[in-house]
């Protein structure tokens, strides 16, 4: 332990009792937060209370690795800030560690961990029903002899065929919807 | 029902819809609880993430559709073209592309991965 460390604990045990756990709680939070979550976990209910130089202590018994606790209790009052944890590792591109973080967290602890657990989830496959694509390959070839003529539109084409353009997506959608054009048409859109 | 064509992108973190179909997907699918921000070619975007199902349309006689039940990234500040990302849709599924020798021969091929 550090002189500064010693120093800031014996001022923190001259507070009464309730001052204490509130400085410990503050110190917790502030360990944690810095810990960034890649191991750290977030102390369960039962060990709530203990003094912060043990919780502190050289073997952090309160971090513990979340894959080892498959029933992770995290709370309502720590739902926020997990959720905050999640979204900065997605916006960091660390999608796993957030994967792994909602893996652990029981469904119904709030609305946005369960949002996160759905988007988290990873994709599944299925295989449908025989293909039924078009042959793009004349609408391709359209594109690449026409595109020029049509460059900020939307432009519909099926068999090589141009079945319309427009500037708005939704209005060719409807357009071609109303003459019963849409089915199996290929929209594509040509940047400026 | 149409289909739209996508540009494939293996280093795109999440799948991209953008601009107007965003608009449309989102009326449907009503605005989640958490926004997000992703980086981009185009720069910082912010947006949402959708779970949604996306199919992959097998031409006739050449093998079945594959519907994908995927996470992307939907975002009305995104001016480029329709993207399919890694996560949330490629990393499951098996692909591989032949990009031809002339134009129009284009082959994307793609199925289960298990």
């Amino acid at each position: 332990m550090t002189k500064l460390l010693k120093k800031v604990i014996n001022k923190i045990r001259m507070l009464p009792n309730a001052d204490q756990d509130a400085m410990a709680t503050l110190i917790l939070e502030k360990f944690l937060d810095k810990q960034q979550w890649d191991t750290a976990f977030i102390h369960s209910q039962e060990k709530r209370g203990q003094p912060a130089e043990k919780a502190c202590g050289d073997n952090h018994p309160e971090i513990l690795d979340i894959s080892e606790h498959a029933d992770w209790n995290a709370t309502v009052e720590n739902a926020e800030r997990i959720s905050n944890h999640i979204k900065k590792l997605i916006e960091s591109s660390r999608v796993q560690e957030a994967r792994k973080i909602v893996s652990a967290i029981r469904p119904g602890v709030s609305a946005k961990l369960d949002y996160w657990k759905k988007v988290l989830t990873e994709p599944v496959a299925k295989v449908g029903e025989p293909g039924t694509g078009g042959d793009m390959r004349k609408d391709i070839l359209w594109f690449e002899k026409n595109a020029d003529n049509y460059k900020g539109k939307w432009v519909a084409l099926k068999n090589g065929v141009l079945l319309g353009s427009h500037k708005s997506r939704a209005e060719l959608r409807h357009n071609l919807k109303q003459s019963g054009k849409l089915a199996r048409s290929l929209f594509i859109r040509v940047e400026n | 029902m149409e289909s739209e064509i996508a540009l494939l992108d293996t280093g795109a973190e999440w799948s991209v819809i953008g601009g107007e179909t965003a608009i449309l997907l989102e009326e449907q699918l009503g605005s989640p609880i958490e926004s997000s921000r992703m980086s981009t070619r185009l720069g910082l975007i912010d947006g949402f993430l959708h779970h949604v199902n996306i199919t992959l349309l097998a031409g006739q006689n050449s093998g079945d559709n594959l519907t994908v039940e995927s996470t992307v990234f939907v975002s009305e500040e995104w001016e480029g073209p329709l993207v399919l990302g890694y996560r949330g849709f490629l990393e499951k599924i098996r692909f591989a592309l032949d990009p031809g020798v002339v134009p129009g021969e284009q082959i994307f091929y793609f199925g289960l991965a298990e």
